[in-house]
């Protein structure tokens, strides 16, 4: 009986120890790559795995605190991560692995510790990378220092439910706006300043509200209003195209609870679509294309429109911004400390999601130089992104992991304007982000909870809204 | 004591039958529901389902789903959890006076369980349900009693008996609320009546009132359609073509699914052309109903519509009323991605999930369809217009042999014979379908004369156009030309 509990000891030492650990002279295979990213100091742990190996030990240290973490993956206590991110500029991460029953030694690897500050949570929504049926869907608010997602508003209540297009103002959950699609369909506009409802966005001049930008001053959203179709291609590389029909760009003025239909960004020859304010809310940028019956040559250029907050009106001239022949350009977003705008370029089209080769490209807005977001891009897509309220981080979507399913990086901005590597959202589990058959969508930086009145949307109750010419 | 030992072979009794009834009268329904279910052994699966309203039930149900894979053990499962609950209700019981009433609810839940929109998780929620207040209700402390009754009541509530509610958010959620109540009124009732023990005859006689009712309601509920199809999509999604042509040939088609079914296994068993018109047919959906999701998406498949395929696919998935990704939406997703080798990232992310399974685990994503069999230049696809499709890949893809059988099928199932003809009148050794039809024409344009097709004219002049009389040629394309 000795024997045997003895020979157990042993067995299960040698299990736990890796001290015969061959070196290496590379770096592991840590999945989600976080060597080299740049993280704010309060973001939840960077837990990973190593690719191959059934057991994993890391030692993380900062230079003056070391923490050890063992197991199946490394899963970084809460407390623990804390104390190591508090201090230094670094994390090193020497990581050892079993893989095929031999333990390997890699090179240390480092996590770059920003002192910018960045936002509380996420708010992105859930939903099925999918085609036509509303599945499970739900907007989500994930605190950033932890792994704790709160589920805002799921669709089970509502049938058929299609919930979308959350949007706050400069990060602010103090103005917030959120459709709901379908039978009891109505729009969520949460203004603190001027009062919240749920309000019927159909009108007699336009077709409605879908893609929302709150004004800087929190009194307009800029919607786009699309009239919106989908296709389905044949070809392997290809498989949705969604495209409008047509499409127009208005003004919601939150206080008078009124649709201002400007008449420069109604031309009927165009499609004019995603609006975005600056940061000093003195221009709206947006997205504008030739209108044309075929999906394939629509491409969609940079234009923008000065805007006074005071009157609520536009410049009667539209100025381009950029224009190339061969790329359309979707989602412009100002950086809200007013330097630069990022946008993403695909080949065609505005709905860049479906796109492979979509990518992320910034503007300078004070050069007016651009060009591609090398450090954010992948061979797969890129495209919606947010600034977080300091400008010094962005959250974008991609598709990079598997082609499909998209997931959330955020990314640091220096002061130049560029950007370090970014790195997958955190999860408690490394695996989730394998497991998980739903795509993160829209993500956007907020600074606070969101509280929604839930028994408010699921009521029949839906305000009217007016509308009137600018011109 | 006989009124119990009549109580107890009476439970066996409709647990055997009741299994019997599943495992060969209602095993294609089993698959069903296994196919749009799925259980993972992980805690994140674990955690998501048990931290939502009846999500323990819900959990519970999922584990003995997965079972309905075998299906003679997922309904010995069902059989058990039904008998489990008589047993559990029988226990409240304070003489055998009303014993047969605790049978009441499980033989309820036994003709429900017909309708797919009841699950298993009800019925194991109910269960656990009265199991853990017979478990309390067997405390001999008052106090203690009562104590464990006020802080189970609103735990075992949210944790087993919303289930119904949580996923439906209309069909079943009121009956469901009503025969959980129904199920504790009978409770209360065998707790509180100590009567006089009746005569064995009067019980039996009850028993079988009971069981004659349950199977009555079984006989009104049970749906014999679905249940066909619910075979056939069994059958296509393991690509068994050899039991859906004998289950076709020993059985009447009901559906155009079952004959989508049929004519699927006949091309994949490269007899579309020589056989097809042995079955019953009725037009173009005798091919592909989009409608039903399952059953175009594999076929689409197979043609080498792998995009739309996978499109259905993952609509069906979507649409899926538990809202659940079930383990054959991931299994097909997982087939159909692995067709193009680019897609390698995302099979794998399926597998990963299929391999947190119980039954899955080494699923290997055999596609038997080749990236050559697929379109090489884009077309938006017209699901109005499945003909155009299939004339489209066609010309893309000459050597695409299934899309090419299909697109004369279609033609020869639409009538729609010139573009038959000049499509098909050159292939060296035309199958029947195809030659009766090249023969019809020739006869009917040319004045060309066929002896078989001669017989088939004259008997057709002789039955003066009326279907009675013309049996004998009831396999050939001159029939369904005349008479579908």
């Amino acid at each position: 009986m000795r024997k045997l509990v003895r020979i157990l000891i042993l067995l299960l030492a040698a299990s736990c120890t890796s001290q015969e650990a061959v070196p290496t002279d590379v770096l592991p295979d840590i999945w989600p790559d976080y060597a080299g990213v740049t993280i704010p100091r309060s973001i939840a742990p960077l837990n990973f795995e190593v690719r191959g190996a059934d057991a994993v030990q890391a030692v993380l240290s900062n230079g003056s605190r070391e923490v050890r973490v063992r197991g199946s993956f490394v899963g970084i206590p809460l407390r623990k991560w804390r104390s190591l991110t508090a201090a230094g500029d670094s994390l090193t991460v020497q990581v050892k692995a079993r893989i095929d029953g031999q333990w390997r030694a890699y090179l240390p690897l480092s996590i770059h510790l920003s002192d910018d500050p960045v936002d509380l949570s996420l708010v992105y929504r859930r939903v099925d990378p999918g085609y036509e049926t509303y599945a499970r869907m739900g907007i989500y608010q994930r605190d950033l220092a932890s792994f704790r997602e709160k589920a805002l508003f799921e669709n089970t209540r509502i049938d058929p439910g299609c919930v979308n297009c959350h949007s706050f103002a400069h990060c602010d959950p103090a103005s917030m706006q959120l459709h709901f699609r379908g039978g009891k369909g109505g729009t969520l506009i949460h203004s603190e300043a001027y009062g919240s409802d749920i309000y019927n966005m159909s009108n007699p001049l336009t077709l409605g509200a879908v893609y929302p930008y709150w004004h800087p001053s929190g009194r307009y959203i800029a919607y786009s209003v699309n009239d919106i179709r989908q296709s389905f291609h044949n070809l392997p590389s290809k498989v949705l195209e969604v495209y409008d029909l047509e499409s127009d760009v208005v003004l919601y003025d939150v206080e008078t609870r009124t649709i201002l239909v400007e008449p420069l960004l109604q031309d009927s020859t165009a499609f004019e679509t995603f609006p975005a304010f600056s940061a000093d809310g003195k221009t709206l940028y947006f997205c504008r294309a030739a209108a044309s019956d075929d999906f394939t040559r629509i491409r969609y250029h940079l234009y923008s429109i000065g805007f006074d907050p005071g009157t609520g009106r536009f410049d009667d001239s539209l100025r381009l911004v950029w224009d190339r022949p061969d790329k359309s350009v979707s989602f412009p977003r100002a950086s809200y400390d007013g330097k630069s705008l990022l946008f993403t370029v695909s080949d065609y089209g505005n709905f860049s999601i479906w796109h492979p080769e979509a990518d992320l490209y910034t503007l300078d807005l004070a050069s007016g130089d651009i060009a591609p977001a090398e450090a954010l891009n992948s061979e797969d897509t890129e495209s919606y992104h947010a600034w977080s309220s300091n400008s010094r981080w962005v959250v974008f979507s991609s598709r990079r992991e598997d082609g499909r399913y998209t997931r959330l990086y955020i990314a640091h901005c220096k002061e130049d304007g560029r950007f370090d590597k970014p790195f997958l959202l955190p999860q408690r589990r490394p695996q989730q982000n394998t497991l998980l058959l739903q795509s993160y969508n829209i993500p956007e930086f907020c600074d606070g909870p969101v509280r929604l009145n839930k028994k408010r949307i699921y009521s029949d109750k839906r305000t009217p809204i007016k509308a009137q010419k600018l011109r | 004591m006989m009124k119990r030992k009549l109580h107890i072979l009476v439970l066996c009794l409709f647990g055997l039958a009741y299994w019997l009834f599943l495992a060969i009268g209602y095993h294609g329904h089993l698959h069903a529901a296994e196919g749009d279910s799925i259980f993972l052994f992980t805690p994140d699966y674990a955690a998501d389902t048990l931290l939502r309203p009846g999500g323990a039930a819900n959990y519970l149900g999922d584990f003995i789903v997965q079972f309905f894979h075998l299906p003679w053990i997922g309904a010995l499962l069902v059989a058990l959890l039904l008998t489990g609950l008589a047993a559990a209700v029988a226990s409240f019981r304070r003489s055998d006076a009303l014993l047969p009433l605790a049978l009441v609810p499980s033989l309820a839940y036994a003709v429900l369980l017909c309708d797919a929109k009841w699950t298993i998780a009800g019925l194991a929620g109910l269960t656990a349900a009265v199991a853990i207040a017979a478990a309390i209700a067997r405390i001999r402390v008052p106090g203690l009693r009562i104590a464990a009754a006020l802080m189970a009541l609103p735990l075992t509530v949210w944790m087993f008996l919303l289930p119904q509610f949580y996923i439906y958010l209309k069909a079943p959620a009121g009956l469901y609320a009503g025969l959980v109540l129904l199920t504790a009124a009978i409770c209360v009732l065998l707790a509180l009546v100590k009567a006089p023990t009746p005569k064995t005859w009067i019980s039996g006689t009850a028993y079988v009132l009971l069981l004659a009712v349950c199977a009555f309601g079984i006989s009104r509920k049970y749906e014999r359609l679905d249940e066909e199809i619910d075979r056939y999509v069994f059958l296509v999604r393991t690509s068994d073509w050899d039991g859906i042509l004998r289950k076709a040939g020993k059985e009447e088609l009901h559906s155009p699914l079952s004959t989508n079914a049929v004519n699927l296994a006949l091309e994949m068993e490269g007899r579309l052309g020589e056989e097809m018109f042995r079955f019953y047919q009725r037009g173009g959906r005798s091919l592909i109903n989009f409608e039903e999701k399952k059953m175009s998406s594999e076929i689409l498949f197979r043609l080498g519509f792998v995009n739309e395929a996978t499109h259905l696919a993952f609509e069906d998935m979507a649409a899926n009323p538990s809202r659940k990704r079930g383990v054959y939406h991931l299994t097909r997703l997982a087939r159909f991605t692995a067709v193009d080798s680019s897609n390698r990232r995302l099979t794998g992310k399926y597998l990963a999930t299929l391999d947190r399974t119980l039954f899955y685990r080494h699923f290997n994503p055999q596609t038997g369809v080749r990236p050559e069999m697929e379109p090489p230049a884009d077309f938006l696809f017209n699901y109005g217009d499945f003909q155009a499709m299939l004339e489209k890949l066609a010309e893309q893809r000459p050597d695409n042999t299934p899309v090419r059988n299909y697109l004369a099928a279609s033609y020869l199932l639409t009538k729609n014979l010139q573009p038959f003809e000049d499509r098909f009148a050159d292939e060296p050794n035309p199958p029947a379908a195809h030659r009766e039809a090249l023969q019809m024409i020739h006869t009917l344009r040319d004045g060309a004369s066929y002896p078989q097709l001669q017989q088939y004219i004259d008997a057709y002049g002789r039955a003066r156009g009326k279907e009675s009389g013309m049996g004998r040629y009831a396999n050939t394309y001159w029939y369904y030309y005349n008479f579908r």
